[in-house]
């Protein structure tokens, strides 16, 4: 039943559009030549500039701190509300709403009280890239990406490595959420 | 030469002193690559679909720059030929290129829905030599993490493919949505070391100078050989190991004359690849199994349990290993796991002949090594590598025709050991690393069990070389291989008995 609802949002700068069905996202066919934003395989093309990614989340969000020893760039500016992450380190990973502006006709409603560590991981897991995401820990496969040289974002191994600290930890699960699902019981144990 | 002997045999015995004949030490460095963890440590909930990923991950930066090379600068008709990322990218119409895994769909593949139709019917069909359909249904495939792209055309008709080997194919899509491939290309052979070079390398981080030590390069024998013997199938039913005990006492430099037995001083090591020991119980299907009657007693039923192959296959081991070290590969019927790498037969297995294994928890190789199978190591310097037949064997089903050392060649350009591996051929689910991808160009490369003794040499684009060997059945045909280290040449040693009949 499409949504009638509108965002409450005050501080989007977005317009909320109308339900269209002449959207790209849409459609089935295969993707075009020069459509370089959907597919997550072009995630690894070397583009050099730096990305703003748009995470929308509850005003009651933490803000993320990364520690400094975690990410190579230092500047990290975190804001309360609409939280920006800029990204000046290449190859710059697609964060799951970035570059999709014109798709997105609304909020994606059953994802708000998803903590945004576990959406920066659920992209992670599917993308497709670096490996299947069932039957291994996300940690696991991070380290296998990296040591394949597929050059795996390195601020998801700092979310990760956060999630294993009990302070900091949004209570995101060690291995991928479809996995989980699925009634994946994969050992731990290294 | 064995003419002279052929005299000294029907001579009445002499007073003359005979010289002690040594046999030429062997220099000898294993790599473990097809260890796997013990125990608790090695999982099995990994999923076989990370081994694609890991072999795509691997080989495709390799087939890419070699596909890149050759199609990169062609211009046909104004147009260059397009590199494309994923398989599904690829356009109608347009000359483009990708790479990816093979896969080939044939109904006549083992399913699983065989197996639950043994359940309802009487037994299941017989399993098949081969797997090729003959009204031509197979279907052949490249598939990467996007999905499938079906492929015709006349290079899959030229070339052998098998499911999991990586390749890149140039061509465009036509209207039915299948690829007509004008070309293709494979990895092809890696980067061969040097001869000595892991030793010398091992001997400048030991002695911390830049060269190695004079000492060293005196113990490197000139003139050595290294046998290798397959497919012994000792059982312990039959009487007729005449053509056995001819081999040990051949090895033994106890056979024929003075000649003879100076060059049987040459060999080295002994190399066993794979099923020593033939299927000496009958193996019960699941409906005969669960109508006897088995009383379990220690935990072995002692009815079915026969100990008489393990036993004479010790013994064996046990005369010959004073003399000579040996290094055995576990095969298809021996009593090591069923899936690749087979581990290493258990010490427990021979209790005579664990005397001359290494102490558990030492690094250096024993005298009498019992290694992984598939299996590489230097022998002399030289990398050799070897397994004891079932990968060949499987590539064996997928392709039409006999020739296997054309397999054992294709197997070594795709780069992959076993590249059926997930598909046909049972292996352990590796997550970290697919160990069958071969990274290193061997010297010498022999499969063992193989129907008849082949040998060839084959050729690398960067100057690799490679001496291929099929070794065959000792039970069948009673061929032992001498392979000479220093030329790399090879001759077998054929052991018949004169049949009185």
């Amino acid at each position: 039943m499409p949504t009638t609802r509108r965002k409450q949002n005050a501080t989007s700068t977005r317009s909320q559009s109308t339900l269209s069905f002449n959207n790209k996202s849409a459609r089935i066919t295969k993707p075009s030549v020069h459509d370089t934003t959907a597919t997550s395989k072009k995630a690894q093309s070397k583009s050099s500039e730096p990305q703003q990614i748009e995470v929308e989340d509850t005003p009651a969000a933490d803000t993320v701190e990364i520690e400094p020893q975690e990410q190579p760039p230092a500047d990290r500016q975190d804001e309360q509300e609409q939280e920006t992450i800029s990204i000046p380190v290449q190859p710059t990973p697609r964060k799951k709403k970035a570059a999709k502006p014109s798709t997105k006709s609304s909020s994606r409603i059953h994802q708000q009280s998803v903590p945004l560590h576990e959406k920066i991981l659920r992209h992670f897991d599917l993308s497709s890239q670096y490996g299947p995401c069932i039957g291994i820990t996300r940690l696991s496969r991070w380290r296998r990406a990296d040591t394949l040289g597929l050059d795996p974002p390195v601020e998801v191994l700092a979310v990760l490595l956060r999630e294993e600290d009990k302070k900091m930890s949004q209570g995101c699960g060690k291995i991928a959420y479809i996995d989980e699902l699925g009634g994946g019981r994969v050992g731990i144990v290294e | 030469m064995a003419d002279q002997d052929v005299d000294a045999l029907l001579q009445a015995p002499s007073n003359d002193e005979y010289p002690t004949i040594d046999r030429i030490p062997s220099s000898y460095n294993p790599l473990h690559s097809f260890d796997l963890a013990k125990g608790d440590q090695k999982h099995y909930q990994q999923q076989y679909g990370d081994m694609y990923f890991l072999r795509l991950a691997k080989l495709k930066p390799a087939v890419e720059e070699i596909a890149a090379e050759a199609w990169g600068e062609i211009e046909t008709a104004g147009e260059s030929i397009r590199r494309v990322d994923r398989v599904l990218d690829v356009r109608q119409g347009e000359l483009c290129w990708v790479a990816g895994t093979i896969y080939m769909d044939m109904p006549l593949k083992p399913n699983i829905l065989d197996d639950i139709s043994k359940d309802h019917w009487i037994s299941a069909p017989p399993p098949r030599e081969k797997y090729i359909s003959p009204s031509g249904q197979d279907q052949i495939m490249l598939e990467d993490e996007s999905g499938r792209l079906r492929l015709i055309g006349t290079p899959l008709q030229i070339s052998t493919v098998v499911t999991g080997c990586i390749m890149a194919v140039m061509g465009t899509e036509n209207a039915n949505g299948d690829f007509e491939i004008i070309d293709m290309k494979v990895p092809d052979l890696p980067r061969q070391p040097q001869r000595w070079e892991r030793d010398e390398a091992s001997a400048v981080l030991a002695n911390g100078n830049g060269k190695s030590s004079k000492k060293e390069q005196k113990e490197r024998r000139e003139g050595s050989k290294v046998a290798i013997v397959s497919g012994l199938g000792i059982s312990g039913d039959e009487g007729d190991t005449l053509t056995l005990d001819l081999l040990m006492e051949y090895l033994l430099g106890e056979a024929c004359g003075q000649s003879t037995q100076q060059e049987i001083g040459n060999i080295s090591r002994l190399i066993i690849a794979g099923n020593s020991i033939s299927e000496g119980t009958p193996l019960y299907s699941r409906d005969e199994l669960s109508d006897k009657k088995t009383s379990k007693k220690y935990g072995y039923d002692s009815a079915a349990y026969n100990p008489a192959p393990t036993q004479r296959l010790d013994d064996f081991l046990a005369t010959l290993l004073p003399s000579i070290p040996i290094t055995m590969l576990p095969g298809e019927g021996d009593p090591a796991n069923i899936s690749l790498p087979q581990q290493p037969i258990h010490p427990a297995m021979f209790p005579r002949s664990r005397n001359y294994s290494p102490m558990p928890g030492s690094t250096e190789p024993g005298w009498f090594d019992s290694v992984t199978n598939p299996w590489e190591g230097d022998i002399e310097g030289w990398r050799m590598m070897g397994n004891g037949g079932q990968p060949i064997d499987d590539v064996f089903k997928y392709v039409e025709g006999e020739e296997r050392l054309n397999m054992m060649e294709n197997l070594l350009r795709w780069r992959c050991g076993a590249p059926t591996a997930p598909d046909t051929l049972w292996c352990y689910p590796f997550q970290d690393k697919d160990q069958f991808v071969i990274e290193e160009c061997p010297h010498v490369y022999f499969v063992g069990s193989q129907p008849t003794f082949e040998t060839t040499v084959i050729e690398g684009p960067t100057g690799q070389t490679v001496r291929l060997i099929a070794v065959p059945k000792f039970k069948e045909t009673g061929e032992m291989v001498l392979l000479d280290i220093d030329t790399l040449e090879v001759e077998s040693v054929i052991f018949k008995v004169f049949n009185d009949s």
